[in-house]
This record gives structure tokens, sequence and C-alpha cells, in this order.
């Protein structure tokens, strides 16, 4: 026996506290034996205290495959029996979830007495007889066991009152009581093995209903737990599925602290996710052009003290370039009379260079000199649908976008807002017959108000110039929404 | 010194054991580390617990006013036996990021999560503002010098890194760097919020001082 703590475990033996002693569960050790000795096998105590007993358990089945659990409430006990078992919950096993039938042995040694009125474990409780601690531990605990597990159950004999016996008798088969070795405490150990009701012997059951009876009316005595076992052992069997679940409900924060040392989150992360990217600055392969210099420079790349040698100036020079939304406005009259007020932004990239004056005897000197041009208008260009009636529309059109070319015309006074409400009203202008059967199945088939196929269509501007224009929306998933670009055919 | 918040070492903690604080809206959620501005406006948020708690957690911040019943405007942790509000501020500019969820803990399944203000991994560059979080303790020049690269990233003026030891004092005299209050946990820092017309002006007086030189050594950087 490598794991011995007999006076230890005496010590704590208070406060409601009967740790099985040692000769009993040395004993208990020769009744069982491990089925498959190669397989793994999983043992709780749900009830641990230091968790000797099921560490011994554990020992005697071959410690390697076996895995130990334990549930004890008082935290210094629960700190020691963590020490023994593989997984130790520091808790009231009422506030516990623990799968069921996935555990091939069980050791139960409750706690005695009874239930104080609205005790907090109640909900568990399904006695209908005396509301009695170890009926409720019971209740909790053995359906931990899986079908063919053995129970290990030690309480005095005179609290096996015949609600008790009848649950032991209705689960378990195989069912055998011993006195215990320790008679201090009165206690009767009860072994037996999990049994569907459907299995059971009923004149075994019988039979055990009547023994039991006899022992907690006195009228017969338990013979004590026999030193050497007779018998062939009960046979432990291995538990082949998963533990589905072992944790207790209640966040406890010194457990928790405990549990985080381990987990560690995304603590080690931190600075990955938290830290803002900068790129390094590296020197540049091949020596820089001036048009190099130039980009990098309203990039914002490069930076530093410069020198002409021309004008003797020192500038410090810093560059970026930000984007910027040009606002063109302006009011359409309708053939109606009517007038739309039209809002154009358009996206400009502004590169701005800042540079110190550091030049002695420059009348400059300590002021922000701004170099700062302005680009050319990007080729494609928002444009606001304010001065369109959405809802004639038969589906979203979405941001509206125009090609450089379709700019062009729109300066030299094309008017586009009749052809992209044609559009939007289901009129597909001047295209191929099958085509625009396509766009009107792609409208009648939007899920959600929003297309899944694209729709199209096309609007002859000029026919002796053989001049059309194109207009195409499509959805461009949740997060851009329906685009309708107005284009050339030649832009396609 | 202004990184002092950044590099403190939480109280009463041993180095294995991080002090766990319970939200008292949502109890099964435990946080171990907080992070607010002046105004006790949360920065950054370490939050362990169930899905179905954060959940309820992220629902309910974003109601915020929405709804008197669930909405939560504050979160409420008792420190050192105080009872402590962190108001959620502006909830659009919160984001977070989730580990994996660890299943078969001892509490079940748990997922760590980091709830923070977006202005700690995103500088904003057009308001010049920026939030420099740090974690654990970290050497004063590491600290000093990674913050010093945060401030030439939003600041649209020419900066030079042997400037440092002059423009720092100058944030923090004109109040353009504020330390964040660490709550609880081993995150601190400071926020950024650069005033650039009064950086100009004072860094151009300490340019006509010669207190601000084109290069580290004293001479005029005048070469031709």
């Amino acid at each position: 026996m490598a794991l011995i703590f007999p006076r230890v475990a005496a010590n704590f033996a208070r406060n409601g506290y009967y740790p099985t002693d040692e000769p009993t569960i040395e004993r208990i050790l020769n009744a069982i034996a491990a089925k498959d000795p190669n397989q793994r096998i999983r043992i709780i105590d749900p009830t641990a205290g230091e968790g000797v007993a099921i560490a011994e358990v554990a020992h005697h089945l071959g410690r390697e495959n076996v895995e130990a659990y334990a549930v004890e409430y008082n935290r210094e006990r629960a700190d020691h029996a963590s020490t023994l078992v593989d997984h130790c919950l520091r808790s009231d096993l009422m506030d516990t979830v623990i799968s069921n039938t996935s555990f091939g042995f069980l050791f139960l040694n409750p706690p005695y007495g009874d239930m104080a009125p609205g005790y907090n474990g109640a909900i568990y409780d399904q006695s209908k007889g005396r509301k009695r601690l170890e009926k409720l531990f019971y209740q909790k605990s053995f359906p931990m066991l899986q079908y063919g597990g053995i129970l290990t159950f030690i309480i005095p004999y005179n609290q096996l009152d015949d609600e008790l016996s009848t649950w032991l008798c209705n689960h378990f088969s195989q069912l055998r009581i011993y006195e215990a070795v320790d008679k201090q405490f009165k206690q009767v150990v009860i072994l037996g093995v999990r049994t569907k009701k459907s299995d059971l012997d009923l004149a075994d059951r019988k039979k055990m209903l009547g023994v039991f009876k006899a022992i907690y009316l006195g009228e017969m005595k338990a013979e004590e737990l026999p030193q050497d076992w007779p018998y062939e052992p009960y046979l432990v069997p291995s538990s082949k599925a998963e533990l589905q679940n072992f944790y207790q409900i209640t966040m406890d924060p010194a457990e928790l602290a405990r549990e985080i040392a381990n987990l560690k989150g995304l603590w080690p992360e931190f600075n990955l996710h938290m830290k803002y990217k900068q790129s390094v600055p590296r020197a540049p392969v091949t020596k820089p052009r001036d048009w190099h210099i130039a980009m990098a420079l309203s990039a914002g790349e490069i930076s530093g003290p410069i020198h002409s040698s021309e004008t003797g100036q020192t500038l410090i020079v810093k560059g970026d370039t930000h984007k910027e939304k040009v606002e063109h406005t302006e009011w359409k009259t309708e053939q109606d009379g009517s007038k739309t007020f039209i809002r154009t932004l358009i996206d400009k990239f502004v590169p701005v260079i800042k540079a110190w004056d550091m030049t002695d005897g420059s009348p400059y000197k300590g002021k922000i000199i701004t170099i700062t041009t302005v680009k050319d208008p990007e080729p494609e260009q928002n444009v606001n649908n304010d001065g369109v009636d959405l809802s004639s529309f038969l589906f979203p059109i979405g941001r509206l976008l125009m090609t450089r070319g379709i700019d062009d015309l729109v300066q030299q006074g094309l008017d586009l807002l009749p052809y992209v409400t044609r559009h939007g009203q289901g009129d597909w202008g001047d295209g191929y017959e099958s085509d625009n059967k396509q766009n009107d199945r792609a409208v009648k088939a939007m899920v959600d108000g929003h297309l899944y196929e694209r729709v199209m269509s096309v609007y002859i501007i000029d026919p002796e110039n053989d001049l059309k224009i194109w207009i195409i929306t499509e959805w461009h998933g949740d997060d851009d929404g329906h685009i309708t670009t107005v284009l050339l055919p030649s832009e396609y | 010194m202004y990184t002092t918040n950044a590099v403190r070492k939480e109280e009463n903690t041993t180095s294995l054991e991080k002090h766990m604080h319970r939200l008292e809206e949502i109890p099964d959620l435990m946080c171990d580390a907080c992070v607010v501005d002046k105004y006790n406006n949360l920065v950054f948020l370490s939050v362990w617990g169930r899905d179905t708690a954060l959940q309820e957690l992220y629902s309910r911040i974003t109601l915020a006013k929405k709804d008197k019943e669930f909405g939560l405007e504050y979160l409420t942790f008792k420190i050192q036996g105080v009872r402590t509000r962190v108001y959620v501020g502006n909830v659009k500019e919160l984001t977070k990021r989730s580990t994996r969820t660890y299943k078969q803990t001892k509490f079940g399944t748990l997922l760590h999560t980091w709830i923070f203000d977006k202005s700690c991994i995103k500088p904003d560059k057009a308001n010049h503002t920026a939030t420099v979080l740090l974690e654990g303790e970290i050497p004063i020049e590491e600290f000093a010098q990674y913050h010093w690269s945060v401030i030439k990233d939003i600041c649209p003026l020419p900066l030079l890194d042997h400037w440092r030891s002059e423009i720092t004092p100058l944030l923090i005299d004109h109040k353009m760097c504020e330390d964040l209050k660490t709550f609880f946990g081993q995150v601190g820092g400071v926020r950024l919020i650069l005033d650039i017309p009064k950086l100009e002006e004072s860094m151009g007086d300490l340019i006509l001082r010669d207190r601000l030189t084109t290069y580290p050594t004293h001479h005029t950087g005048l070469q031709h």
C-alpha cells in the first residue's frame, strides 16, 4: 500500500467528517479488481475528504490506467485530495454537473444527518421518507455509475430505512452488506453492481430487502468485512466513452484563478493583439531615384532632416497621405419642372508633407512649412442617391458608382438619373430579350431583400454614334450590400 | 513618471495566482484585469466565463440605455471592499477578442474574452489619438520606446528620436498624455490626445531656443 495516511486521516475526524477507517478501506480493496487490467477505468468519490480512500482504490486497480475523480467541499481537504487524484472539484456536490453512467466505480461515504429545512441542495432531494443527507447524496451520486459499475456505500446501519433499502435493491444486484472494521460509527459497507431494473433477479431483490430490514431493525447483525475476500472479486469495468461533464456551476474566484493559471487564455498573446503593428524601416535594396523618394516621403515611409546645399536650408520633413472627400453638388431640373439635388462625393488622396525649418537665421525657423497637392480624381466616384425616388424601385440599388467614361459624359451634360430610375423600376432598356427575362427572374427570386443574381440594363444614349450605357446591380455580401455601377460597354 | 501605471504590479497578489473579481451584475463572470480612463469609462476588461454568461454581457452592454430593465450602462466590482462602477461609455467604440472554448475545466466550458476600446489597437491618425496598453512588468525604457513610436505614428509634425526627452514632458504638461487607471490586473496604459496647434507652437518655440536641434549633439546642425 503506497498511499496510507491513517494518522492524518484520523486528525480530520471531526465536524461531521468521518473518513473511512484504514482497515475497512484495505478490506474493500480485497473485494474489488479491474475487469480489463490494461484499459482505462474511471472512478469517483463525490465526498472525498482528503481523497485517501479513492487514491487507494486507484492504486489497487492499477494507477496508470485509472482516472480518479473527487469532489470535496472543505477547502483544505480538497487541496489535499487534489494532490492524490487526477481531477478534484472543491465544491458542494449539489453545485456540480457530473455526467451520468460514466464511472466504473463509485466510493460513497456521504455525510450523515437530518437535512436542515431549506438546505440548498434540496432540489435534488427525491426522498419521501425522512429527509437525510445520505439519501440526498445517494440520489445525486448513484447515477454517475455506468451499468455494471461497482458501488461501495458506507452508512450507519440504523439509517438503512425502507426507502433507502428499496432504492439500493432497485438500482443494484449482487448486493452484499458488511460491518465496517471500526465500530465507532456503527457503519455498514454495502457493495453492489449497478444493474438495469429489467435485469434484476426479483428473488434476490426480495431476499436483500429482508436482510437490510433485519439489519436496520437490529434483528440481525451484519458480519464484519472479511480480511480475506472469500468470493470472486467485484470486477470494475473499464470506461470507454469520454467523460462529458465534471464541473461545478458556481464560479469560485480562488479556484478559477488556479484554473486560469493553467489555461492562460489570451494573456500570452497580449502583445500580438494589443500592440500596434508598426512597420520596421528597412534600407532600400537599390539607391532610390527621385520619384522613389517622392513616393516614400508622401507615403510617410521616410522622414528626417534634409539639407539643401543651394539654399543653405535645413528642414526636417515628414510626409503623409490621407483620403479626402471632395463634394460636388448640383440642382437638376426634371421634365415636370421639379428639382432634385444631387450631391457627389469624390475620393481624393491628398499627400501632405510637413517640414520644420531648422535653418539658423531664417525668418521661418521653428515654423512648419506645409507642401501639399491634389491628385486627379479617382476613376470611380461615389454618387449620392439623394435625388432618386427609391420607393418605386423593385430592388435596392445600394451604392451608385460610375466609371471614368461615364463621368466624362456627365461632365458633358448627360443626366444619369432617368436611366438609373428606369433600371430600378425594372425597365431594362434596349438589351436582348433573353437578358431582360433573366433580370425579371432575378428580381422575382430575391430573398431577404437582396439579389442573388445580378441585373443588367442597357440604354442607347445616342443611336447615331452607337453610344450605349450599361447599368449593373449586384449583391456584394453583407458588408458592402448592393452596388450599382454605370459604365460604358468598352469599360466592362 | 508617467509610465508607473503601466508597470505597476497588482497589490495583494502572488505572482502565480491572479485575483479574480466577480462582476456583480452577472455573477457567473469573473474578471482578472480592468483599465479605465479618468472618467471611469471602460478601456480594457478581461473576462472569464461560460459562453451563455458572456453573451449576456455583450447584449446587456450593447443595450445600455435602450433597455431600462436589462441594459447595463455600468459594471460593478467590489475592489478591496469598495463597490466600484466601470462605465461602458460608447459601446460602438468597443471591440473584443476571445479564445476558443476551453472544454472540461473545473467550471465546465470556459471562454476568455477581452473587451476594449478600439483605440487600443487602432490609432486614430485623423484625430491624433491613441491608447497604449501594456501587460505585465515592462521595463520603463521599453515602455517609453513603444510609447514614443506611437506618438510618432499619430503626430503629423516631423519628430526626431532625440527629441523624445523634450517632447514627452511637453505632452504631460499640456495634458495630451493621460495615465489610465488600473482597477485590477496587470494591465496599464496611457491615452494620447495630441493637440496639434498647441504642439506646433510649443515645439516651434523649442526650436527657436535651440532646445530641439537637427542632431543630437548641441551644434547647430547647419552643414553648409
